[in-house]
């Protein structure tokens, strides 16, 4: 069906403003089970399709702060939320009808320690306090539709909300660019499920949230106004939704959960508390305990990788298997060799290769070049 | 339209003009007992059924029985005492009879089938293909095409075809699913081979009947439906589809359609007299077809496309005007209802996961993939459900099977007959 644009968007041309007071469901709602989205309410659900926010790929936020002395880009790529589109958008109603976003404060990457420290320091946005900046929309206004090819549809729109940092909200109003993605076999590399974009920009003023620069040394080193870029891809597949029919969505939750106190919030107290219960409850399992330690030892952005617990999974998992399977033993070795225990790591990677038919030739080929590496540590410690 | 279906016997599907009132006559007293095939007695999930409970226990509806059952999606047929269903037993592919009346085995069929090194078998390797029973006999086509004529009461080997070396069937990359269909005294198969699409097979000797022209493999089943006076069977192959004659192979119409519509996996919905409805997973949609026949040929022609109906696996049934399904692939599931007339959305509920449905005694009897069962009256207005339950514990995907009041479930795990009649659940209310 190739309508043109002008017909099926009459908006096109008339620059409709409708200026929409969205639905309204309180505070921001919390994070969901595994807390990688928000538990999006009963009223939103109702009103149209949910595009969930995907958090761990893109850059999600850009805050830059020019100041005289210093430029520093913060990035984050650890945003949750939701957005809410008419199931039919049509020109009579605004493209987007609810929204909330969660950003945690952890997740703000400045690429240096010390001023990542600087920024979660109490004068700042005190992390410890106040772990999260939420973002609440309740109203679109100035919607243009600025194109439709291939099903993809686009549009202007001015967003106005709730942004609240440290306890103190403030009323917010930013230009956004926003499109439909249905999709396709393209979109599939990507992500499998619809697709929206949202892009958004405004100046955020320390002053109006109340936020002070760490000390008197950063006053020429961090700007008064914060330029914030934001791209938010979302998908109508939650990042909660577990396709592996093998994995028990109640670990695949409790697991992301771990992960988001771990990594996104930066609580590693609560996390490795969550963890070790998940550890006893999967004992037995060895796929969950690798799991559990592969992610541990590989995902992005996790501050405190604690490897004896790592150790702890990986080892029960071989247990589980009988030392058997190279995929559960390149993991132990793969911490082993994380804690200095090299020789131990390159005995594990060996009695790996003795079962390498088990296992696709890729998989075999990477255990193989592991190996290899760490032989050649090995034989570097000893020289 | 004339179709008839007897006791122990797959429905008679097409025929002379002169069986035509015979049919009538046969199909007007429902005969109780049978679920010979995917889909059921007519093969469209819909089935004659009275004395259903309005409501169940909050625990779900009588537990009969329930055993262990290896891991697959293949449905269950039943046939007289006995069900008929596949599983996986190690590297082997395992064909089923289980006595209706207390679930132990009858017999079991076993033949090697290890997986080919190029699939995707995070969903497990099948068997997805439901057998069909006709006659004496029990078809069967097994993850890795290998199809099979058993005896159904010993469940002896009569006789075999390996379709991917003998005819180059595809496997799908993530194992063969598509239902054999018998058609007099034929069965016909999916075959998705390198130079043949569609093959049929001699019911008693297993010799090649027909062959069809080269289509794409794929898991929605056929089906044989009459249309202008002619049996049609009815294809969704890839970004294919058509009607062939299904008693000599010979292709009555074809439609090609967009290739975002080549994920389809469920079967075709016929809308008599002369209309069919399709649905694909993957930003495809629904479209509806109409078969015309002008100038000694047929055509068929697309009346509307809607992408927002999404049925995946599982199937989609025709009431009324309307067709209801469950729609979504990777994000939510709705259960929806699209109009025949334009295919516009009627209305979505968001209260199952991704389901499989069957229609009778006025209800839709919905299982979804988390394995809560259900039972919900739809109309254009909307969906009341009436009782619900969680009966399953690992992903449902297979669609249940009613026969009189007895209702049977499988996922990977488990089989479970339940009795859905009014006595047997007298005083539930479990929604």
């Amino acid at each position: 069906m190739k309508a043109t644009f002008a017909r099926l968007w009459p908006a096109v041309s008339l620059a409709v403003c409708w200026g929409a007071t969205l639905a309204r469901s309180g505070d921001v709602p919390p994070r969901s089970a595994g807390g990688q989205t928000l538990e999006v309410p009963k009223e939103h659900l109702d009103l149209g399709e949910v595009y969930y926010v995907t958090p761990g790929e893109d850059t999600q936020l850009v805050c830059t702060s020019d100041a005289p002395l210093a430029r520093l880009a913060v990035t984050c790529n650890r945003v949750v939320g939701y957005f809410v589109t008419p199931f039919e958008p049509s020109a009579e109603q605004s493209p987007l009808l609810a929204g909330a976003v969660r950003i945690p404060v952890a997740a703000l990457q400045t690429g240096a320690n010390a001023s990542g420290e600087a920024l979660r320091s109490p004068p700042a946005l005190h992390a410890a306090e106040y772990p999260e900046i939420t973002f609440r929309l309740l109203q679109v206004s100035n919607v243009k539709a600025t194109g439709e090819e291939n099903q993809r549809k686009r549009f202007t729109v001015t967003l106005a909300g709730e942004m609240t940092i440290k306890d103190k909200t403030v009323a917010l109003e930013a230009p956004a660019e926003l499109e439909l993605i249905p999709f396709t076999w393209r979109t599939m590399a990507r992500n499998v499920g619809e697709l929206l974009t949202l892009r958004t920009h405004f100046d955020l003023k320390l002053a109006d949230y109340g936020l002070e620069k760490p000390d008197r040394s950063y006053n020429e080193r961090i700007a008064d106004v914060i330029k914030v870029d934001v791209f938010l891809l979302c998908n109508t597949m939650s990042p909660e939704k577990n396709l592996d029919p093998r994995i028990k969505t109640p670990q695949f939750l409790k697991q992301l959960r771990f992960l988001t106190l771990v990594r996104d919030l930066g609580d590693p107290e609560k996390g490795y508390e969550l963890g070790r219960g998940l550890l006893r409850e999967v004992w037995d399992d060895a796929a969950a305990l690798d799991r559990l330690a592969s992610a541990v030892l590989s995902e992005d952005g996790i501050a405190t990788r604690d490897l004896r617990f790592v150790l702890k999974a990986a080892r029960r998992a071989n247990e589980v298997t009988d030392f058997k399977d190279p995929s559960l033993l390149s993991t132990l070795g793969h911490v082993l060799f994380d804690m200095g225990r090299v020789d131990e790591a390159v005995e594990r990677l060996r009695q790996a290769t003795e079962h390498l038919e088990s296992i696709p030739p890729p998989v075999a080929g990477e255990i193989r070049a592991t190996l290899e590496r760490y032989e050649r540590e090995a034989e570097r410690e000893r020289e | 339209m004339a179709k008839c279906w007897c006791p122990g016997r797959p429905p008679v599907q097409g025929g002379k003009r002169a069986a035509v009132g015979f049919c009538l006559l046969l199909a007007a007293i429902p005969c109780w007992g049978q679920w010979p095939q995917w889909g059921g007695p007519r093969r469209d999930f819909t089935c004659e059924a009275s004395g259903l409970a309005e409501t169940w226990p909050a625990d779900g509806p009588k537990k009969l029985w329930s055993r262990e059952i290896g891991a697959g999606h293949s449905a269950i047929v039943v046939d007289g005492e006995h069900l008929y269903t596949m599983c996986r037993r190690g590297e082997q592919d395992a064909v089923l009879a289980v006595r209706a009346a207390d679930g132990k085995t009858a017999w079991e069929t076993k033949y090697d089938a290890p997986p080919k090194e190029d699939m995707q078998l995070e969903f497990g390797p099948g068997p997805h293909s439901t057998p069909l029973v006709a006659d004496e006999r029990l078809f069967t086509v097994g993850g890795m095409v290998h199809f099979h004529c058993l005896d159904k009461q010993t469940g002896k080997i009569l006789w075999s075809h390996n379709l991917m070396e003998e005819l180059g069937a595809s496997h799908l990359n993530r194992g063969y699913g598509a239902s054999p269909l018998a058609f007099k005294d034929t069965v016909i198969v999916i075959v998705g081979g390198t130079e043949v699409g569609v093959a049929a097979f001699r019911q008693d000797t297993g010799e090649v009947a027909w062959k069809s022209e080269k289509f794409r493999g794929g898991y929605p089943s056929p089906m044989v439906v009459r249309i202008h006076d002619e049996d049609h069977l009815l294809l969704a192959l890839g970004a294919e589809r058509a009607g062939l004659d299904p008693a000599t192979g010979k292709t009555r119409w074809k439609a090609s359609v967009d290739k975002q519509l080549a994920g389809i996996m469920s079967s075709p919905v016929f809308v008599p007299p002369d209309r069919i409805f399709f649905s694909a997973a993957y930003g495809g949609g629904s479209q509806l077809f109409r078969v015309r026949f002008a100038d000694d040929a047929y055509t068929a022609e697309e009346l509307w496309h809607n992408t927002k109906m999404k049925v995946m696996y599982s199937d989609a049934i025709r009431i009324g005007d309307y067709i209801y399904g469950s729609s979504g692939d990777f994000g939510p599931a709705f259960l929806m209802a699209v109009s025949l007339e334009d295919g516009k959305v009627a209305w979505r509920d968001r209260s199952f996961g991704k389901a499989s449905l069957l229609y009778a005694d006025g209800k839709l009897i919905l299982l979804d993939e988390e394995g809560v069962l259900a039972l919900v009256s739809v109309s254009p207005e909307g969906v009341k459900i009436h009782a619900q339950a969680k009966l399953l514990e690992e992903k449902a995907f297979t669609v249940p099977t009613l026969v009189g009041t007895r209702l049977y479930l499988r996922d990977e795990h488990t089989l479970l007959a339940l009795d859905l009649g009014q006595a047997a659940n007298a005083g539930g209310a479990g929604s």
